[in-house]
């Protein structure tokens, strides 16, 4: 207001006075120079008419999930919810959200807020965290719904390898055989490249490779399942592979050793018939080396419909139990027993599982 | 052809491990399990009952059979056919 005063201004005001004419020009001169060297102009007065209130619309809903290593975000805005709360925005007005999360509960710390968005869906990869989730929603950025919040925290999961291409820079890839072979009364498991046994086989982990020197690994029990690591030294031979474990490891792969051929004795059961029926079974060898019961099969030249399950204990059958007693038998039914292995085929141990080129994780 | 290298007994692990190596550098690991994997329990890991059965020597001598019959014949080929050898 005080440059919209000019010198005449004040000399006609001041006609006569000229005391108060030179205070007023002092003023004015110094508040000219005082504009000059700062640059400001002076305050205008604003008579615009005020905003009106604008309320925030009704909550929208949100979802979240976690999974593969990423949040999966969907937002409900209320013009597209279903129940109590439809219709509301029957305009359709945009609406904007405000997504935030925190992994705490209370969000009183490690809070991001997320860019505000029209979006209603959104994905937001971060392995391995678990977060807490909240939203808001606005028509017009500044006046704002309270927060409705994701109930519970999410976790994001781990990425697996069948979520990624193969050979990406946190994917693995080998190309390893494994597998095992009797070995009199233990097994031998065998790590070997395309070459076959004795050669050495290439891993490969994002865009380098290095070649690994083959493996032997003797007295082996049978009837165990195997996983089998490079830990940069030598070989493990794990029962279980935790989800986690050394960088340093290379997974290899999976092998299950079995009794061969040589050591497992199928059992040798007899069929009691009595009026064409099967009545019971009588046990004339229990068998050797079963690590799973073995299926019978009985099979006549006239009768039909009989079952039997063989019950497996320490390597043997102990007991067979009747099942359906069927009808028209002989005399003479045979009872075939097979399988009895677990875990794989009878002759020899074998790989249950290709390492094919991917991650553990997907085993 | 391929010897013995070296061999040492990794307690954490339970193996006797003997690493077999050719001229070229090629390796090759014997790992006889002397041990069982560690207990879930105590965490500490067990001799196998078998141990006076083993025979590493056996084993070596086996497994370096093997592997020198398999580069002999590789080589023998390469002498047929004047192939230089990496």
């Amino acid at each position: 207001m005080a440059l919209s005063v000019n010198l005449a201004q004040i000399n006609s005001a001041a006609k006569g006075n000229s005391d108060l004419r030179e205070t007023l020009t002092g003023m004015h001169l110094a508040l000219q120079s005082l504009y000059a060297q700062t640059g400001t102009t002076p305050l205008s007065k604003i008579d615009a008419v005020a905003a009106g209130f604008t309320a925030p619309p009704a909550p929208s809903q949100l979802a979240v999930t976690g999974a593969n290593g990423s949040f999966t975000v969907s937002i409900t805005t209320p013009q597209n919810a279903s129940g109590a709360k439809a219709p509301s925005n029957a305009t359709n007005a945009p609406i904007y959200q405000e997504l935030s999360s925190s992994p705490v509960a209370n969000f009183v710390s490690g809070v991001i807020t997320y860019p505000v968005s029209t979006n209603t869906s959104y994905v937001f990869p971060n392995p391995g965290v678990t977060l807490y989730w909240r939203l808001r929603s606005s028509y017009n950025q500044q006046n704002w719904s309270s927060y409705i919040a994701q109930p519970g925290a999410v976790s994001s999961g781990l990425v697996s390898s069948a979520a990624s291409g193969s050979n990406l820079s946190l994917n693995q890839s080998n190309y390893a055989t494994v597998d095992s072979v009797a070995n009199g009364s233990t097994a031998t498991v065998r790590v070997y490249g395309l070459g076959g046994v004795g050669t050495s086989w290439t891993s490969i982990l994002g865009n380098s490779s290095k070649v690994i020197a083959s493996g032997t690994i003797m007295n082996v029990a049978y009837s165990t399942n195997g996983f089998v690591v490079w830990d940069g030294q030598k070989y493990q031979l794990k029962p279980q592979l935790a989800q986690t474990f050394p960088d340093t490891w290379v997974p290899v792969g999976k092998v299950s050793v079995i009794a061969n051929s040589s050591g497992l004795v199928l059992p040798v059961i007899h069929a009691v018939v009595t009026g064409g029926a099967i009545v019971a079974y009588q046990i004339i060898n229990p068998g050797n080396g079963l690590t799973a019961a073995p299926t019978l099969t009985i099979t006549d030249s006239s009768g039909t419909g009989a079952t039997a399950t063989a019950v497996v204990a320490a390597g043997a059958v102990t007991q067979v139990t009747p099942g359906s007693a069927g009808s028209g038998y002989s005399g003479t039914p045979t009872v075939t027993a097979s399988g009895g292995v677990s875990g794989g085929v009878a002759g020899g141990g074998g790989a249950t599982g290709s390492n094919g080129g991917r991650l553990y994780a997907d085993v | 052809m391929y010897s013995l290298h070296h061999q040492y007994l990794d307690m954490a692990s339970g193996f006797h491990v003997i690493e077999l190596r050719d001229e070229r550098g090629n390796r090759h690991l014997i790992q006889l399990a002397v041990g069982h994997d560690s207990c879930p329990a105590c965490g500490a890991v067990h001799p196998k009952d078998n141990l006076d059965n083993l025979d590493p020597a056996a084993a070596v001598a086996q497994i370096n059979e093997a592997l020198n019959t398999s580069q002999r014949q590789m080589l023998n080929y390469a002498g047929k056919h004047r192939l230089t050898v990496r």
